[in-house]
């Protein structure tokens, strides 16, 4: 070592004591901005030096105006005359750093012949023998692990230097790491000494909480060396440090560090294609991430740096995993967008090694009303809000756009010490639980006892979504493209749905057909891709519960981002074959829609549209209305066409503008046509939140189980033996003139008045959903398309209005007080005509229609309903005939024009303007 | 591998985002260097907006503007103040006229280090007789010194 210091520095001079004066052996430089009008030889490779510059940079800083020639001279003069007034005595190193690694030795003298350099280019004349003192001490300091002393902390104003360290004790506290009494008193006592003494006695104190020392450069670039905090985190836990912040040009930029935003997956580009499985395995990078990082922004430190030359802020560290860790770690101000990596390429990070305590696998005790054990959501928070399992590590089974976890009774979380507040859930027709959890020593337990406000079954209905996808938007396309059968279940049975139809559509096309199998499934409890889960560190293991068989999948699918998804999407539901006969892409599937629901039909399909009210948006909300909507969607479209082939069954609505989804339905209806409205979520397209968002309940005789039960569930569906909602709201029983919806139609000779029965249920919470005293029954507020009693709620009350439609005119409206109690209505009116009667609470829930025939007519409700659906043809074929392939477009005019000459016949025999 | 963990941006803010105040969602003003918010239940919050102006010559005041968002359609007087032991290193004005009632106000609120600097002082924000936000959300901290350059 003192071989190298001898050959790295030269004697320029002499103090009068004798002592040499060196100066490191470097070659003159281009001259730093700052200083691009004075006259002096400098390093390329310094960063903030001695007394002279640090004053130059803060009056520069903090003035935002460049120093005049002659105030830089009158500077440095003064720094020499300082120096010959200190003569002959040594001058003191002012600030040494040191970037302590693990390393080799050729890199410790290398940083540390790089920090003597530094401080002598400033101007503060060494001996031979004081830098050798200051390498040895060093030396010492590093073998020690002791992080570099900061010797003196020169010209840094100490009323702002303690009102900025305050600050950060006091966020340090508020994010659960206070530092200790006797510390904190200490600090209290230094902040009132004031003086550049307790400055440096201060800093001693830091360093011990200190994880990162960080310097930034002009550009805002940093260069990291470690503190002297002991590098301990949590496992499934969160751990604050302080990172000590060197600011010599005054940057009031905000603070980012590495780590903070990379996820373990990467979320779908909804891009569809045809190849190969993905073969590549992503557990390794899996098991990289292991870490996540946050500066903590909230007051009294905010997100910005505040200029000053040091500050202290705080960075937050999440560990996945327990054991020896290690990561890198850089911060920066730069709003260069690839700062982040600039950092790598600069070697600016810094590698640290962690021991992360293990936390514990909590147990749960999930059970439902009559005391079986079942799947539940679970939201699980701590003190400060933070949503456990950290959602940017999530990989299946648990999702990172859900704050919630799907868990089975028997089954366990992992979670540090600590207090939390957990939330259970189990879809709309379950009450949410609340309780509080203590997690001391690694124990403590989950104990839910689901509630219900209503059980549907009760009265044969049964609920199902028939749109939700294991791949796609908000799935991750990577490590896997979507999930598998394994994580949907879950999802399915934590919601209490009896039906979750899986859609396989354009995203992920290729690789979730694997799952089709033309049957209803319920997989039994289990995992997918071991591999990810071992390294992800998951500990989960699936138990099964005695109400696993009561929920089943189907796998189906949904014409989207196919060529003729411009017509509408279609649903096709109950498939014995899902590829397009002839074709090998997506590409070959034909470009409109009539000849696929033929095909689909063939094979008993039942087949729909989706998401009925996209692109059928008008400018009024009334219904009905005879508004020609702009077609510009993929809502219902052709089938306003498809419906006079008789090739429709339904269309999907509860998750759009509920105007634009009824109206067209109404209109068609009011033609004589029967299909039904069926409840969907498109899950996690419209809505991320959970499966069953939007619901079809069902009528059977018993609970459908398997595939018979799944199959009982479509023929009900197709029959109008239901009811469509967001489960809030619910019809359980209604009849007209003693007929219930899916039986047969009621005759009546001549225009008679006729009795509607009905026992309706609907629970709101007391006050609205926006009131901050009222704990929502949904983690999400109601969406600002898509059905939600809360919408409903007439203002001011607790109650709803359930109307009487005939023939889409609302003709009379009751109140029913939304307290979960189920009440009994009777209305008596006069049927005229051949019409078609159903209840709704408007915004929440509607039944499917039943038919009334008078004199043995068919229905021809409405003049004015017949000629909207004859000009929404001639609008359809205006606006998708263009991109109608060629070869396919003669067929396709056909067709429209057999529609159009339905409706011309109905308008004709249409007596009811 | 690396590569692979730089993630696609999806609504970034379903994992990250965390419920803020309502001020934190507005944002920064053109010119206010400080944004005061008084919510629906006059609770005062304040953050920082524009960047300060340059120092003022010792013994002349650094003049702040201060946009507030008047939610709560107060017209009580807002006031400001300096605390943590800021008196002792400087002096603070604003006027404490009522406020207007109006979505939005301004004032200006004149600062003066007692020393040449930098002094880091924080300024308190309240309506007459009510309780700041929660969390010291009421109050700003900014380093000010004085000196022409």
């Amino acid at each position: 070592m003192l071989r190298e210091i001898r050959r790295r520095t030269r004697v320029v001079g002499a103090f009068p004591d004798g002592q040499s004066a060196l100066q490191p052996r470097r070659r003159k430089a281009a001259p730093h901005r700052r200083h691009g009008v004075v006259d002096e030889e400098i390093s390329e490779h310094r960063v903030a030096e001695g007394p002279a510059d640090e004053r130059c940079h803060h009056r520069v800083s903090q003035g935002r105006a460049p120093l005049s020639q002659p105030k830089v001279r009158k500077i440095l003069d003064t720094t020499e005359t300082l120096h010959a007034a200190r003569a002959p005595t040594e001058v003191l190193v002012t600030i040494i750093r040191f970037e302590l690694t693990l390393d080799s030795q050729d890199f410790i003298l290398t940083r540390m012949f790089d920090a003597i350099e530094r401080v002598a280019m400033a101007g503060a004349y060494l001996s031979r023998r004081r830098v050798l003192q200051i390498g040895g001490s060093t030396a010492v300091a590093y073998v020690a692990g002791f992080p570099a002393s900061a010797q003196q902390v020169n010209n840094l104003a100490p009323q702002p230097y303690f009102a900025s360290v305050m600050r950060a004790i006091e966020a340090l506290a508020a994010a659960g790491a206070p530092i200790t009494r006797n510390d904190a008193d200490w600090l209290a006592q230094l902040s009132a000494k004031n003086d550049a003494e307790a400055i440096g006695d201060a800093e001693q104190i830091l360093s011990r909480y200190t994880l990162a020392r960080l310097t930034l450069d002009k550009d805002g670039f940093g260069t990291v060396t470690s503190g002297g905090a002991d590098k301990t985190l949590i496992e499934q836990g969160w751990s604050a440090f302080l990172v000590r912040v060197d600011n010599p040009t005054g940057l009031e930029a905000a603070l980012n560090v590495s780590g903070s935003n990379a996820s373990i997956s990467a979320p779908s580009t909804s891009a569809s294609r045809a190849g190969l499985w993905d073969t590549l395995n992503l557990a390794p990078s899996i098991v990289k991430n292991w870490f996540r990082n946050e500066l903590y922004k909230q007051p009294p430190l905010g997100p910005t740096l505040s200029g000053f030359p040091v500050e202290y802020r705080i960075v937050q560290i999440y560990s996945r995993d327990r054991g020896p860790r290690d990561m890198k770690l850089s911060f920066w101000t730069s709003p260069d967008p690839q700062a982040e990596w600039l950092m790598l390429l600069r070697h600016k990070d810094a590698r640290f090694n962690f021991d992360c305590r293990p936390s514990a696998d909590i147990p749960l005790a999930i059970r439902d009303v009559d005391g079986r054990g079942c799947m539940a959501s679970l939201i699980i928070k701590d003190k400060r809000d933070r949503v456990y399992p950290l959602q940017a590590m999530r990989l299946a089974p648990d999702m990172y756009f859900h704050p919630q976890v799907y868990r089975a009774d028997g089954e366990t979380v992992r979670l540090p010490d600590g207090e939390y507040v957990v939330e259970s859930r189990r879809g709309p027709e379950y009450l949410v639980g609340t309780q509080h959890l203590v997690v001391t020593g690694g124990r403590g337990k989950i104990d839910v006892q689901l509630k219900r406000w209503i059980d549907p079954a009760k009265w044969g209905w049964y609920s199902g979504d028939t749109h939700i996808h294991g791949g796609g938007c908000a799935h991750y396309e990577r490590p896997t493209e979507g999930v598998m059968p394994e994580t949907m279940i879950r999802h399915v049975r934590g919601e209490g749905l009896s039906i979750g139809v899986v859609l396989n559509w354009g995203p992920s096309w290729y690789y979730q057909k694997q799952f089709f199998t033309g049957k209803a499934i319920s997989p039994p409890a289990a995992l997918e891709h071991p591999e990810l889960q071992a390294a992800n560190n998951a500990s989960l293991q699936p138990k099964s519960t005695a109400e696993d068989a009561e929920s089943s999948l189907r796998y189906d699918v949904e014409v989207s981002m196919f060529p003729s998804s411009h017509c509408g999407h279609l649903v096709l539901l109950r498939l014995k074959e899902q590829d397009y006969p002839g074709t090998e892409i997506i590409q070959d599937w034909p470009s409109w829609n009539l000849p696929i629901m033929k095909w689909a039909k063939a094979q008993g399909a039942v087949i729909g549209y989706a998401h009925c009210g996209s692109g059928m948006e008008v400018s009024t909300s009334a219904l009905p209305n005879y508004e020609i909507p702009p077609m510009d969607g993929i809502g219902t479209q052709e089938a306003i066409m498809d419906v006079t082939h008789g090739l429709t069954d339904f269309i999907s609505g509860v998750d759009t503008l509920p105007a634009a989804e009824l109206n067209a339905w109404y209109h068609m209806l009011n033609c004589g046509f029967r299909l039904a409205l069926i409840g969907e979520t498109d899950y996690p397209c419209i809505s991320g939140e959970r499966p069953g968002v939007g619901r079809s309940y069902v009528r059977l005789d018993r609970r459908p189980i398997g595939d018979p039960g799944y199959n009982a569930w479509i023929d009900g569906l197709a029959a109008g033996r239901l009811y469509s909602g967001d489960g809030r709201s619910h019809f359980l029983e209604w009849t007209i003139e003693g007929l219930r919806s899916g039986e047969s139609d009621v005759s009546l000779a001549s225009p008679s008045s006729v009795t509607i029965k009905a026992l309706v249920a609907a629970r709101l919470e007391e006050k609205p959903w926006d009131s901050e005293a009222t704990p929502p029954a949904t983690p999400h507020p109601p969406h600002e398309f898509g059905w939600h009693l809360e919408k409903s709620r007439i203002a001011g009350t607790r109650e709803v209005a359930v109307e009487l439609i005939i023939n889409g005119q609302g003709v009379e409206k009751r109140r029913l007080l939304a307290d979960g109690e189920s009440r009994r209505m009777t209305f008596s009116t006069k049927i005229e005509q051949s019409s078609w009667i159903a209840l709704r609470i408007l915004l929440s829930s509607h039944t499917h229609p039943v038919f009334v025939n008078v004199g043995g007519k068919p229905i021809r409700a409405s003049k004015r309903s017949a000629q909207w659906c004859r000009d929404c043809v001639d609008k359809l074929w205006e606006v998708k005939s263009p991109m109608i392939q060629e070869s396919e477009r003669a067929a396709a005019a056909e067709a429209y024009d057999h529609a159009r000459r339905t409706y011309d016949q109905i308008i004709a025999e249409s007596e009811v303007a | 591998m690396r590569w692979l963990s730089l993630p696609l941006a999806l609504g970034g803010g379903i994992v990250f985002a965390q419920e803020d105040h309502a001020h934190h969602t507005v944002p920064p003003p053109d010119d206010a260097q400080i944004v005061v918010t008084i919510n629906p239940e006059a609770r005062v919050s304040a953050v920082l907006g524009a960047s300060l102006p340059s120092p003022s010559a010792c013994g002349d005041a650094t003049e702040l503007k201060v946009k507030i968002i008047n939610q709560g359609k107060i017209t009580a007087p807002l006031r400001a103040r300096l605390v943590d032991g800021g008196a002792r290193i400087g002096a603070l004005h604003m006027n404490a006229e009522k406020l207007s009632g109006q979505p939005e106000d301004s004032r200006l609120l004149h600062l003066m280090p007692l020393g040449p600097g930098p002094v880091d002082m924080t300024v308190a924000f309240s309506i007459d007789n009510n309780i700041g936000d929660l969390g010291g959300r009421d109050r700003v901290h900014l380093l000010v010194r004085c000196g022409s350059l």
